[in-house]
């Protein structure tokens, strides 16, 4: 976007896109492909859940699970949510404090550059 | 055993207690409110009251100023269902440890629903296993309108009954001290309700669902709500059984219902009450999830399976 501050010199952190549904079929897929993503020194790695419109409690488990880990790994997890029912059980189960939430891949990867792309502190 | 030193006679107990007051008026109520707030305040015990929105108004003269200490919780606007609220219940416990807590329930109010009065019931007679050791006191509320079954029902369940501004103390059986339940079986499903039998199609059995529940008028937001639920449950079946599970929906006058019934056995007659911590990477959110989303949740296990019946308000 035209509006977008200049980018600084850091890489833009990976993006991956997760699966259109998420439940117990597949989590552990989501779990694989994002905690492959969050290698030590990336900074931080995007889940891309636009396209996701249902995740259930084993998708929000491998969620926490790789956010943990990440932060073990001085990565950042952004989550990119704009689904009702994804939203939905996040509130639920307590979690909008708790993961870092977006509401498209431009407003997550600009808070992290105006951050100055900061790994964050070791968990 | 406890010994019942429920509502306002004290703090003298190591264990819970679990009293019932029987209510014919409104000023009944009131009193009962009254000596309920001023026996916590006595011995500084935190306080949590879900009530009707009636009767949550009767509290509020008593109330004043006090509000900081009472976590109160309506259930007219919000979900009734049992087992959240028992959840509530023992979560507000957890977060008090080693404090006595009071907790006030409205449990018999006169519109209650029968499936409704019947699952309470359920967890009521489960209240010495959940809470043993604990220093609680719960004080649960009937109206004596709702017949003598039911009375003779909330006297079974309670070590303790106050009826008229007189408290009285019962003797538990064997029976009760050895925590029977109570576990009436569920309705048959209407001859006219909607089945699917899945396992792996997951995605298939939310968007059935879905789809039925759209056409019987639930709301959007409801709609979202019990996708979510009937996922939780085709899950559990995917995950803890071999078989197949088996999806039955159907439309009442005023409610969406649906069950899904399969092999498993839940051990834990408490399974899916206790609120699970938010960044806790554990695997127990299924069911607990279902308890919040609906209106009421109905749950018979056994050896041979287990049935789990969500209720949802068309409006």
């Amino acid at each position: 976007m035209d509006s977008r501050p200049p980018a600084p010199a850091t890489q833009a952190p990976p993006i991956v896109r997760l699966a259109p549904e998420i439940d117990i079929t597949n989590s552990g897929r989501v779990y694989a492909d994002l905690e492959a993503a969050c290698v030590p020194g990336v900074g931080a790695v995007i889940a891309d859940m636009t396209q996701t419109t249902f995740c259930d409690s084993s998708g929000i488990r491998a969620l926490i699970q790789v956010h943990n880990l990440a932060g073990s790994r001085r990565v950042e997890l952004s989550l990119v949510v704009t689904s009702d029912s994804v939203l939905r059980i996040l509130a639920l189960c307590g979690l909008n404090g708790i993961l870092h939430l977006y509401s498209s891949t431009d407003d997550a990867v600009a808070s992290w550059r105006r951050r100055g792309g900061a790994t964050p502190p070791q968990a | 055993v406890d010994n019942g030193s429920a509502g306002q006679s004290g703090p003298s107990h190591g264990g819970p207690s679990h009293g019932a007051l029987l209510y014919s008026a409104v000023a009944n109520f009131s009193a009962a409110a009254e000596q309920f707030i001023a026996g916590a305040e006595d011995v500084g015990a935190p306080l949590f009251i879900a009530a009707t929105e009636e009767n949550l108004a009767a509290f509020a003269p008593f109330a004043n100023g006090r509000t900081r200490h009472i976590r109160f919780t309506d259930l007219t606007g919000q979900s009734a269902d049992p087992g959240r609220i028992f959840g509530l219940i023992r979560t507000f416990v957890e977060e008090h440890p080693g404090r006595p807590v009071r907790c006030w329930q409205d449990v018999g109010w006169r519109d209650r629903s029968a499936d409704g009065l019947t699952e309470a019931i359920r967890y009521e007679a489960l209240f010495g296993h959940a809470f043993a050791g604990l220093p609680v006191t719960v004080l649960c509320s009937y109206d004596t309108g709702l017949g003598d079954g039911m009375l003779a029902e909330a006297e079974r369940l309670h070590s303790s009954v106050l009826r008229g501004g007189r408290w009285r103390r019962r003797a538990h059986t064997a029976r009760e001290a050895a925590g029977a339940r109570f576990d009436p079986p569920l309705s048959s499903p209407p001859g006219e309700a909607a089945t699917l039998t899945f396992r792996d199609d997951q995605a298939g059995v939310r968007g059935f669902a879905a789809a039925r529940a759209r056409d019987a008028g639930l709301p959007p937001g409801r709609v979202v709500d019990l996708t979510i639920a009937v996922g939780e449950l085709a899950g559990n079946t995917l995950a803890h059984t071999s078989g197949e599970g088996r999806l039955t929906i159907w439309a009442t006058a005023d409610e969406l219902v649906f069950q899904v019934s399969d092999t498993g056995y839940i051990r834990d007659p408490l399974a899916g009450t206790l609120r699970p911590e938010p960044a806790a990477a554990g695997n127990r959110r299924g069911l607990w999830l279902v308890h919040q989303i609906g209106d009421l949740v109905q749950t018979r296990t056994g050896p041979s399976g287990t049935t789990t019946r969500v209720h949802l308000r068309l409006n």
